[in-house]
């Protein structure tokens, strides 16, 4: 199954399930269903149905109606999760489901934001300014809004600790996000402070000004719409969701810090080539092709040689990286054998890495 | 390109949306269909579109033609392009005017008028159309077989929509000759994004950062752009980008040094 191509492509539709699953756990009395099947459920799918081994669209697979599906996706999520976001505000406003009911509802909705950053993302690398527009509008939702100027910068600056998004060997998640998100902040402020000096254009150019301001135009609008609930969903889906992406950055790049002259390549990002997390993610885990080709579609992307192996998928590790102690324990170790086998220039050759540390590749 | 309506325009809308989707034409052969089918809304026969592109000393000419081919054909042997007093008019002028209004010199200007008029264009309209920069320029010849009067009317009636014309016609060829330029030379669009960081006056950093590679890769990129240019440095690269249209003039005339 992992190796069918058209599964594959068909198997990124299944993204769109994600955001649904709020409407869906609130319509069975479950309101955590969204949680318990994406934390609960998928790492042990993920498990079954084993890694991506399917091929990228290229070459004569490259048909105008596969093309069509596979561009229009990231836009079709962005439709279902707008509207997700707009129910769950009119849902908590109308009903009025209480401190749990809210938390429930800001965590399903989160799950579906993070899943959106990703989306922005993938459009934000296009060239279409609809593209890039939209990506916009989705970071700012998430009260994200320097991550489309910020996430460039990391392309730069991949593996530099002092750059921000590689968390050093040793720290943990729970100071990795709020420095990170204040590391992004001062760098996409200090690249569009450097670009406005050099065009001589107003300060009202500033696009993570401009998106942070649409984020604030978003959440008074949510007041005014679904009064003091719909903020309370907005914004703890918004701070869910970007915890969420931080939490991805720090699994992505931990402790993989790049050397003096060294150029950034795969052996810079964390790798677990998942089925399912691809198809959920628009191939996020193909980060090491990704940091090589940003303005490559996400579904031209494969695994790269040289990038190390995750234990397990993005999901597990999204769960170990809440307890760091168990990270350490099992990330640690895996630093050390990296560590060793760059001291004996090995470091690029994937096929002398121990094969526990080998992330699998496409065929 | 979807396929458009060939019919003959019956209204200023439907004129306005031919001359709007000219941009959208990707060959030469549509366009001058196109363009006929405008000339004939205004009333005239005849049209030669030339765009003039200038990169250094060098002048470089195209054109298209919705006239009699002996006439190109004659301009062409006989080098007019040399003499023509309407180049001459539109490099100075903006304003679209008739074509017996505009001096001549010399006689052999006197003699291209008349060779002109045995082809289509006893009288016509000269509409120069100008660009951003000084480096394009165009000029549209529209004519007619009939006398002075037709063109005088046709002027009056569509001034607005002749410049329009002229303008669309212009960017259609400024366009077409950029994606030539960027094949011919293999540039890819993260060069064109290179180049125009160049253009702000970007740093390497500055344009790594905002472009989302790494600084030794724009630094290969660059070396590799003054190589396919055949220019010794960062500033004559955007230079001679602006020159080929690669990318467009400068909008930033006080940008940092």
């Amino acid at each position: 199954m992992a190796g069918s191509s058209t599964l594959k492509l068909a198997g990124h539709a299944l993204c769109l399930g994600i955001p649904l699953l709020a409407p869906l756990g609130v319509s069975l009395g479950v309101p955590w269903l969204s949680p318990l099947a994406v934390f609960g459920v998928l790492p042990f799918l993920s498990l079954l149905i084993g890694e991506d081994r399917s091929l990228p669209v290229a070459g004569l697979r490259r048909s105008p109606a596969l093309l069509a599906y596979l561009d229009f996706l990231p836009r079709i999520y962005a439709a279902v999760w707008m509207g997700t976001l707009a129910w769950a505000a009119a849902y908590a406003s109308r009903e009025t489901p209480g401190t749990a009911g809210l938390a429930a509802l800001a965590v399903s909705v989160g799950i579906a934001s993070a899943l959106a950053i990703c989306t922005a993302h993938e459009l934000m690398h296009r060239r279409s300014p609809a593209d890039v527009l939209l990506a916009r509008l989705m970071a700012s939702a998430c009260l994200y809004g320097h991550m489309p100027v910020e996430h460039f910068h990391h392309h730069a600056t991949v593996g530099d600790v002092a750059a921000g998004a590689t968390a050093p060997r040793g720290m943990s998640i729970y100071r990795f996000a709020p420095t990170d998100f204040l590391h992004g902040l001062g760098n996409a402020w200090a690249v569009e402070r450097a670009r406005l000096r050099r065009t001589r254009a107003g300060w009202w150019r500033n696009r993570a000004l401009q998106d942070h301001a649409l984020g604030l135009g978003l959440a008074l609008s949510f007041f005014a719409g679904f009064g003091t609930a719909g903020l309370v969903v907005f914004i703890g889906q918004a701070v869910f969701a970007v915890f969420c992406f931080e939490v991805i950055t720090y699994v992505h790049h931990y402790g993989l810090v790049r050397g003096e002259n060294e150029e950034a390549g795969p052996q810079h990002a964390w790798a677990h080539h998942c089925w399912l997390t691809n198809c959920l993610t628009f191939n996020n885990t193909f980060q090491g092709d990704h940091h090589l080709r940003p303005g490559v579609p996400y579904y031209e992307l494969h695994a790269m040689y040289g990038a190390p192996r995750l234990p397990a998928s993005y999901l597990t590790m999204f769960c170990l990286a809440l307890v760091p102690p168990l990270w350490r324990a099992l990330m640690d170790p895996r630093l050390d054998a990296l560590a060793q086998a760059r001291a004996r220039g090995m470091a690029m050759a994937r096929q002398e890495l121990p094969e526990w540390l080998r992330a699998g590749q496409c065929r | 390109m979807e396929s458009r309506p060939a019919e003959t325009i019956g209204s200023l809308e439907e004129a306005n949306d031919r001359i709007s989707w000219l941009g959208g034409y990707e060959s030469e052969s549509e366009v001058e269909a196109a363009a006929r089918q405008i000339v004939e809304y205004f009333g005239l026969q005849s049209f030669v579109f030339g765009a003039l592109f200038r990169n250094g000393e060098r002048e470089d000419y195209r054109y298209l033609v919705g006239c009699e081919p002996e006439w190109c054909f004659l301009y062409n042997e006989r080098k007019w392009y040399a003499i023509d007093p309407f180049i001459d008019y539109a490099l100075r002028s903006t304003s679209p005017v008739l074509a017996s209004d505009v001096p001549l010199h010399t006689a052999g200007q006197q003699r291209l008028m008349a060779e002109a008029a045995e082809h289509g264009f006893r009288s016509g309209i000269v509409v120069p159309a100008h660009s951003g920069s000084a480096i394009r320029i165009g000029i549209l010849y529209l004519g007619t077989s009939d006398g002075p009067e037709r063109a005088r009317d046709s002027l009056r009636k569509h001034r607005s929509l002749m410049r329009a014309f002229a303008l669309e016609l212009l960017e259609w060829w400024d366009a077409r000759l950029r994606a030539d330029g960027l094949e011919v030379l293999d540039l890819d669009a993260l060069d064109v994004d290179l180049l125009r960081k160049a253009q702000e006056h970007a740093t390497a950093e500055e344009a790594a950062r905002e472009l989302g590679v790494t600084l030794s890769r724009v630094k290969a990129r660059y070396e590799r752009i003054e190589r396919k240019l055949e220019v010794p440095n960062k500033r004559s690269a955007v230079e001679k980008a602006v020159a080929l249209g690669l990318i467009r003039g400068a909008r930033w005339p006080e940008a940092r040094p």
